[in-house]
């Protein structure tokens, strides 16, 4: 279920957050693994068949870890792992390993056929044209930090089935995160205090959920939506539009996915939120990070955070010699691609962030030296705005191969980059090729959205007081009437559903 | 919770002010003589043209032997002269892409048994796979009615209803903002023009038909029959050359409803289909001015060859 269908906003969200107010607490699981599972089946039903079979390892795995000791509890964690990896495999990465594969052998004049995903039926148990199971690599992680939580001592193995059930499957954040860890949420659902499950209906956390909802369906349908728009018009096509067009495309591609993304993040945190249960913060305004490990402690954070504790620091993080390191980061980083999708594209991006970085690490002294010689270091401010620049557009000249349907398709955006003139008819036979006045007013509301997001995100993040009375009113009704007005509607899926 | 629901409605009328507001503004300033709400999106329409022009000279006292209902196809197929000429007053209710889910409530609203012989029901497979938006954008600005501008609106189930209903009640008293020269009255607009070069006719696609459209189908079909309306289905001519395979899928649908239907009804009530689609003698360059839709000769061709078979068929008197 999209959280941008009428499904969801007039009966779904309702209806469940109605009822979990009125059931006795110790019902309250039932009531949301019900809901989680109709929430998650309005997909693919049949999806739900892998989720089980996540829940049902990692749940037994974790019990066993725990009762285990040395080489035994290793072993039932590595059993865990590659369940949960196998799953991955097999659905994401099936066709991308056999595709290469079938390549890397052609070269050698072998053939190689492997039936492709879709065209699975399990001897005729599943129908054909079986598609990625959604959100998949968002439920896998979250699992699997159950059990690597366990086997390091971190976590009590969970006794309530259905509990743990809900501890993965968790509505609001099932199929886009954040990818929760045990500590924040299982313990939420385990709660006696004021947050969770036992928590009571409170005025004021029901309406800082319904807001940070709101802000989200904006950035979303407001902003997300249409960028997306004009986006999908020049990406769908980079051969027949010239740098202007490519450069915009790819600056409102920034704010899409931005929008996108957080905007999920913020209905599935104003979800639970209402609900009494407090979810990890995703993004902190990423785009004004000032350099790229900043922006990597502001965008995706439940992401980077998992990858740093389960995979960076386990292969040694910075506690190894320097070249140890700077591969670390890169093996992080092209997994953390893979991890987006199984294309090249996307490790290409991933392995783009690792070379940022360790490029970062390697001439960090040298930067040093140089800003106390030539004298931005005297004026931090002007240093700072000068980094956050040149963050954001080595950011956004990864976002190409992030954005880019193939690899041949980003390597035609940068040759057209500086191989095309930069001519304003080049902008207008866009404007025109898009079939309505949408981009003037794409432009208009999305340069509109860059000066109020800090102040939302601010007062969302409760970083500043609310507006209070009807001063409050009219910034959240402004944000309403906006959707209605400017919202592009079409019910269409969020980019990370697809991860 | 009752400080919620308080703030809720007070919240609620700030926002209905600041959307009226907002509206109203957008509505009434212009640039380069376009108000600025048709900036804003894709799917707002300008009052004007076909359906305007078919609501305005709609008389709700005027008694007709057969009302046509349908999409485009309807709208430019079915020619209210060749009915005169032999004696039949026609009004044609189809307009572009007019889904079942608009048909329902043109019938609701402006068919009535009194006043009508028979209810000719143009069946095409496209608008049985759209959402519907479209011709409810086109409805709400144009139907002379506001209860059934407001009940297409609703009936649509998406946000942007409300918009093109608030649009229809902002510009309530405005004049039209264009004429279709091809509107020759009755309802009935004629294309002259033949097919002018090479046409692509889209072979292969599949047929996914929308769940709402289908409904609404059989819900026009119950409502008529509630109303003791006598109904006839009718396709027009498609050209040789289009998909006729996928025209067979979709007579396998309209056919598995027509029996249920049948299994229901007695006499009269009784359903029948004439799918002329493939079964004509018309050119698909000389009757056609595009890949779908007949011109005036074609429209003139078909229409005679209907009436041929509504009066052989018994569903209107001879004349």
């Amino acid at each position: 279920m999209l959280f941008n269908s009428t499904q969801f906003c007039l009966f779904f969200f309702p209806l469940v957050t109605a009822l979990y107010f009125l059931l006795p607490h110790r019902w309250r699981w039932l009531l949301l693994l019900a809901a989680s599972c109709w929430f998650y089946m309005a997909f693919v039903p049949l999806f739900i068949l892998i989720l089980a079979f996540t829940i049902g390892v990692d749940y037994v795995a974790g019990h066993w870890i725990e009762r285990s000791q040395g080489a035994r509890r290793k072993f039932f964690l590595v059993a865990s792992i590659v369940a949960n990896v196998g799953v991955l495999a097999a659905f994401k990465y099936w066709d991308f390993l056999n595709g290469n594969l079938s390549d890397l052998l052609g070269t050698f004049g072998i053939h190689y056929h492997a039936a492709k995903l879709h065209e699975w039926t399990f001897w005729g148990w599943l129908p054909a044209g079986l598609v990625l199971p959604i959100g998949l690599s968002f439920h896998t992680f979250q699992s699997l930090s159950y059990t690597i939580e366990v086997y390091r001592g971190h976590q009590k193995a969970e006794r309530h089935f259905g509990v743990f059930a809900l501890y993965v499957m968790f509505y609001p954040q099932l199929v886009a995160g954040p990818i929760e860890r045990p500590a924040n949420l299982l313990n939420q659902l385990n709660a006696t205090g004021a947050t969770g499950i036992r928590s009571r209906f409170e005025y004021d956390r029901v309406v800082w959920g319904l807001k940070q909802m709101l802000w989200g369906f904006f950035k979303k349908l407001v902003i997300a939506d249409r960028c997306g728009a004009v986006v999908d018009q020049v990406y769908g096509q980079l051969g027949h539009y010239e740098a202007p067009s490519l450069l915009l495309a790819t600056y409102l591609f920034a704010i899409q996915i931005y929008c996108d993304f957080s905007g999920y993040t913020d209905i599935a945190l104003g979800a639970a939120r209402v609900m009494g249960f407090d979810l990890m913060v995703n993004f902190r305004t990423p785009y004004r990070s000032a350099s790229i490990s900043e922006f990597w402690s502001r965008w995706h954070i439940s992401l980077s955070t998992w990858f740093r504790d389960y995979l960076y620091i386990p292969l040694g993080g910075n506690r190894v010699v320097r070249w140890r390191m700077f591969i670390n980061l890169l093996v992080v980083f092209l997994v953390s691609g893979l991890w987006h999708g199984a294309n090249w594209t996307y490790v290409i991006w991933g392995g783009m962030h690792g070379t940022y970085l360790v490029l970062a690490l390697l001439f960090a002294g040298f930067w040093r030296r140089a800003g106390r010689i030539t004298g931005p270091a005297r004026w931090p401010r002007i240093k700072r705005m000068v980094n956050v620049i040149i963050t954001f557009h080595l950011v956004l000249l990864a976002w190409v191969f992030f954005r880019a349907n193939t690899v041949q398709d980003a390597f035609t955006w940068y040759e057209r980059m500086v191989s095309t003139p930069w001519h304003a008819s080049d902008l207008l036979g866009l404007y025109r090729g898009m079939n309505t006045s949408l981009l003037d007013v794409t432009i208009l509301v999305t340069g509109l959205f860059l000066f109020i997001d800090p102040v939302f995100d601010a007062w969302i993040k409760r970083e500043r007081p609310w507006p209070s009375g009807t001063r409050g009113h009219i910034a959240f009704a402004s944000v309403a009437v906006a959707i209605l007005l400017f919202g592009y509607f079409g019910a269409t899926s969020f980019i990370y559903f697809q991860f | 919770m009752k400080r919620l629901l308080f703030q809720g409605l007070k919240f609620f009328a700030v926002g209905s002010v600041l959307y009226l507001l907002s509206f109203f503004v957008l509505t009434h300033v212009r640039i380069a003589n376009r108000p600025l709400i048709f900036r804003t999106s894709d799917y707002y329409q300008w009052k004007g043209g076909l359906a305007y022009a078919k609501f305005q000279e709609w008389d709700p006292g005027a008694r007709w032997d057969a009302i046509v209902i349908g999409s485009s196809h309807a709208q430019r197929g079915y020619d209210p002269r060749t009915f005169r000429e032999r004696g039949y007053r026609m009004f044609n209710m189809g307009s572009t892409a007019q889904t079942p889910l608009s048909t329902y409530a043109i019938l609701d609203h402006y068919v009535t048994r009194e006043r009508t012989g028979l209810v000719i029901i143009d069946l095409y497979e496209t608008p049985f796979l759209k959402d519907g938006l479209e011709s409810v954008s086109d409805l709400t600005q144009n139907m002379t009615s506001d209860a059934a501008a407001a009940e297409l609106a609703a009936s649509l189930r998406d946000v942007r209803a409300l918009n093109m209903f608030t649009l229809r009640m902002m510009n309530k008293n405005g004049p039209a903002m264009y004429k279709d020269p091809t509107y020759t009255g009755s309802g009935f607009a004629a294309k002259p023009d033949s097919v002018h070069g090479t046409i692509h006719y889209d072979v292969g696609r599949p047929l996914v038909l929308d769940d709402r459209q289908k409904e609404y189908f059989e819900k026009c079909l119950d409502l008529c029959a509630q109303r003791g309306l006598r109904v006839v289905l009718v396709t027009h001519y498609y050209p040789h050359q289009s998909d006729s395979v996928r025209h067979d899928k979709f007579r396998a649908y309209v056919n598995g409803v027509i029996a249920d239907f049948n299994a229901k009804a007695t006499g009269t009530g009784r359903l029948h289909w004439f799918d002329f689609a493939y079964t004509h003698h018309a050119s698909d360059t000389d009757h056609f001015f595009d890949y779908s839709h007949v011109n005036a000769a074609g429209a003139r061709l078909f229409s005679e060859q209907l009436l041929d078979s509504l009066v052989s068929s018994g569903y209107l008197p001879t004349r």
